[in-house]
């Protein structure tokens, strides 16, 4: 009889596990398809293609175009990227291979723990003490440096107000670099030491063991990194919405105010009157969605095949 | 040859590294600091005793929004813990050989960095939209969304670390499998399990996204989770992007609170970890 009893109750157990596990893929799915069955009235009305190369967005006269807050979306996350990724592979490098041991746990630590401050107080400081800071000082220095040469000088055109792309990407950079930095480091711990020691052997410097061996050998890991970042940067929505300004234009200058999806859902969502508004705020979750998914996917794949190694 | 420039290239490569770490601190402890400093302030009793005031009156706190934030955090863990746990002890025990535990823990990998406010979005149409209306549930639900893939990935890291002869020792004492996983690979795995879930409850703490559209905001003091409650985000959120002074340093206190609390949990689960599994 006890044996019968353990019998089920062990059943019962697995079962419940199973389920729980379940959930993961109930939740994923289901996300994928409340985004989509939320947002189809927008998608029957404008069409994909419309909806997102048309730059009008007008409540009043139910006019929704995806394409200003897209380019801010992607505009901000790549500038992030391009300040971030040389950042992260740099501290990856100083960790791994420079730092003496006693460093090495408290700057990865320090490092991570920039990925552990919330978004939220990143938003705060941004608008009150780095936006100030970035239109009194260095917007202005921009302007009268790098802004003067012929090729740039569209790119920093405009007041220096703070309240910009230029200063939404410098936030973002910052709070990715712990996401590539981490993967990048442990991507270059696993370079086997017998590959490094025999670039040493034959006379290579320390930085041409790095830029030769070391990278080459762990890009696939950096590639992952850098995906898994920029998915983090393409949803960031708290830090950006202090410091983007909400303005639906398509920006031609860094110090522009712009708006990005997350932005525009985080500011519009609860003010959202009519169906076909919040249909067309959840159309612009869904792409978010598609595009974040995408490229988290892609970075895990990555990611995986060096596993696998 | 020309060993003096490439040695010279050496330095100043490394030496750029070197500058990059600066860089990574610099912004730490400038954040830190500059929340500290504004915080500080208003950190005074009555930011956790009393009720946010009437507009133009002077003082009043935020008692309403740690009561609130508390009690959806609480919440949530009570959500996401169990189903996180659980569904990372199959994918460690009884679904270690099956192909679909291998595409489970890959999709709560990439969920784990899907868009917080994307949460929010599916929590507002299958909670907010029926009830019409937003409640500190909806809330609850959306930050143990969040919560799950998280905690579902250290418990099966954390049990896949627990050695197979264990468990094949409690095995041929003739306990069942479930007897096994409660009483022989969770006891070791504990710290491990504990950690995560004190990570994932650092994590959750700072959330605002996924709030905006579930628990909504509340400027009375309730603890009705089925109706609109306070939490400190977004509150910070609306004080921060609100005109008046001294709702600004409200905002800087709560921020200052959030902080240190995550910043403590986090160091906390590292120390945890870094003393059981010696890397």
């Amino acid at each position: 009889m006890p044996k019968q009893k353990g019998k089920a109750t062990d059943f019962l157990f697995s079962a419940i596990t199973a389920i729980a596990a379940f959930g993961v893929i109930l939740i994923s799915f289901g996300i994928f398809i409340v985004l989509f069955k939320e947002s189809f009235p927008a998608i029957n009305r404008f069409g994909f293609e419309e909806f997102i190369f048309s730059t009008e967005w007008d409540p009043v006269q139910e006019l929704f175009g995806a394409a200003p807050a897209l380019i801010g979306t992607l505009i901000t996350s790549f500038f992030a990227l391009m300040l971030a990724t040389p950042i992260a592979i740099g501290i990856a490098i100083f960790i791994t291979e420079i730092a003496p041991s006693f460093l090495k746990g408290v700057i990865g630590t320090a490092v991570e723990l920039l990925a552990a401050i919330p978004s939220i107080i990143y938003g705060m400081w941004g608008l009150f003490t780095l936006a100030p800071i970035m239109s009194k000082y260095i917007e202005p220095f921009l302007q009268s440096t790098v802004g003067k040469l012929p090729l740039f000088n569209k790119l920093f055109e405009g007041t220096p107000l703070g309240v910009d792309l230029f200063t939404a990407s410098i936030i973002l950079s910052i709070m990715i670099i712990p996401f590539t930095a981490s993967i990048a480091r442990d991507s270059f711990n696993l370079t086997p030491a017998v590959l490094k020691e025999s670039a040493y052997a034959i006379g290579a410097t320390k930085w041409e063991v790095v830029k030769d061996v070391v990278i080459p050998y762990s890009k696939l890991g950096v590639l992952g990194g850098i995906g898994l970042s920029l998915g983090r940067a393409l949803g960031e929505t708290m830090a950006v919405a202090f410091v983007l300004g909400n303005l639906n234009k398509i920006p031609t200058s860094l110090f522009d105010a712009a708006a990005t999806v997350t932005v525009k859902l985080a500011n519009e969502f609860t003010e959202a009157d009519k169906d076909i508004y919040l249909s067309a705020l959840y159309f612009l979750a869904f792409l978010l969605f598609i595009m974040s998914f995408t490229i988290l996917t892609l970075a895990k794949v990555f990611l995986l095949k060096i596993e696998k190694r | 040859m020309n060993v003096k420039k490439r040695k010279l290239i050496n330095g100043f490569g490394l030496f750029l590294c070197f500058l990059t770490a600066l860089w990574g601190i610099f912004w730490l402890f400038f954040i830190i600091f500059d929340v500290l400093r504004h915080g500080i302030t208003a950190v005074n009793p009555e930011l956790f005793l009393k009720d946010p005031a009437p507009l133009g009156e002077e003082g009043g706190g935020l008692k309403n929004a740690f009561v609130g934030h508390m009690l959806i955090t609480l919440c949530a863990t009570l959500i996401g813990v169990p189903i996180g746990v659980l569904g990372g002890t199959f994918l460690a025990e009884y679904g270690r050989k099956y192909y679909v535990s291998r595409i489970i823990s890959t999709l709560a990998d990439i969920m784990v960095s899907v868009p917080a406010i994307i949460v929010g979005a599916f929590v507002y149409a299958i909670i907010v939209k029926p009830m019409q209306h937003f409640s500190g549930w909806a809330g609850a639900v959306a930050l143990g969304i969040i919560m799950i893939p998280t905690v579902l990935r250290t418990t099966e890291n954390m049990l896949s670390l627990i050695p197979w002869t264990l468990r094949e020792a409690a095995f041929a004492l003739g306990a069942p499998y479930y007897k096994v996983i409660i009483q022989v690979v969770y006891r070791g795995a504990a710290t491990g399990i504990l950690t995560g879930i004190i990570l994932a409850i650092a994590r959750i703490t700072g959330e605002a996204a996924p709030l905006l559209f579930t628990s909504f905001n509340n400027n009375y003091y309730s603890t009705d989770m089925n109706q609109p409650i306070a939490s400190l985000t977004i509150t910070i959120f609306q004080y921060a992007m609100g005109p008046y002074e001294d709702w600004h340093t409200m905002a800087w206190g709560a921020s200052l609170m959030i902080t240190l609390f995550i910043l403590f949990t986090t160091i906390i689960g590292r120390i945890l970890i870094k003393r059981r599994y010696k890397y």
